[in-house]
């Protein structure tokens, strides 16, 4: 099993991780063996069919990431920089630092108004991870990360689905 | 079959009147477009509710902004009620917080306003992230307290 402390992968069965000594028969106790705090822990968050993400280059400007935005329905870009993920545009910030400001969307570059070092996710986290960030720190996109590049982002919406699909009765 | 009777039960067995629900920020029909942009920036919130006589008339969010105002020529005099959607799906207070999971999940909305018993008032919205938050107070330490993400952790173990 993998090492909640360090993520060493260890063999089925041992008390302690041989790397950092975590106890771990203490860690497998802890887990809920069933209910919907049981799935969101063995779950990972490609169970939430992240959509590809919409990528700009930081130079880009504020116009073609919106269009981008529009033409696919998505509520965010992500900003790209040799292979990096630098930002993320969003809804929130085309409201409040775009167009609450009059800003020239042909003129200004999407760098100006990102967020930068967004807090992303690897594609082997577990769906935990995704409510953690969203109930906790209020984040609405998340992007993901696999092979330390961008291969997806996650929503508020894709997480209400979630949350339907499994705690309702099919109607 | 679900596979958690405790949530499915609290989801289908409170109403919206039992949660703390955000207060609607309303604004008369006929304002501009661009003062419902202040209002919304100003408040840290998602949407706005346009009312005449006090009667919901539309709600206007930002993804409005996004589709139709962003890279748009908007006048500074146009109203809000060119870019609001008209007649917004809602909900009563005695609706489940059930219905509100179907009904948002169903149709990708984020907000979505709650009305009195009577039907005649908004009296509030009831956001996705309040649902999310809902959810989790039955799995908190699950949520809570968590390693690091697989993401920002190391790619080998320290002193490996």
């Amino acid at each position: 099993m993998k090492c909640p402390q360090c993520y060493q992968e260890n063999f089925p069965g041992e008390d302690y991780c041989v790397n950092c000594g975590f106890a771990l028969m203490d860690a497998d106790l802890n887990k809920p063996k069933k209910g919907f705090g049981a799935l969101i822990l063995s779950d990972t968050v490609e169970k939430l069919a992240p959509p590809e993400p919409l990528i700009v280059k930081p130079d880009s400007t504020v116009k073609e990431a919106v269009e981008l935005m529009i033409k696919h329905g998505h509520g965010s870009v992500l900003v790209v920089e040799n292979e990096e993920l630098i930002g993320i545009f969003t809804e929130r910030d085309l409201l409040k630092r775009v167009v609450n400001v009059r800003l020239d969307v042909s003129v200004a570059k999407i760098s100006e108004v990102m967020t930068g070092e967004p807090q992303s996710l690897s594609d082997s986290d577990s769906i935990a991870y995704a409510l953690n960030r969203m109930a906790v720190h209020s984040i609405r996109h998340v992007p993901i990360m696999s092979n330390n590049k961008v291969s997806g982002f996650i929503s508020v919406r894709g997480m209400l689905k979630y949350i339907s699909e499994h705690t309702l009765e099919r109607t | 079959m679900t596979v958690d009777d405790t949530i499915t039960n609290s989801l289908n067995s409170s109403t919206l009147k039992q949660l703390n629900l955000e207060p609607p920020i309303e604004i008369p029909s006929g304002t501009p477009v661009f003062e419902a942009v202040d209002k919304m920036s100003d408040n840290g919130f998602g949407c706005i509710l346009v009312t005449d006589g006090g009667k919901l008339v539309g709600i206007f969010t930002e993804r409005d902004v996004l589709l139709k105002i962003s890279i748009s020529d908007v006048n500074e005099s146009q109203s809000v009620d060119e870019f609001m959607t008209k007649e917004p799906d809602t909900l009563k207070v005695t609706n489940t917080l059930s219905d509100a999971v179907r009904e948002m999940s169903s149709r990708g909305y984020r907000h979505l306003p709650i009305m009195d018993e009577e039907n005649s008032k908004c009296v509030g919205i009831i956001t996705a992230k309040q649902i999310i938050k809902f959810v989790v107070e039955f799995i908190p330490e699950q949520v809570y307290n968590l390693p690091p993400s697989l993401d920002q952790s190391m790619l080998t173990p320290e002193g490996g």
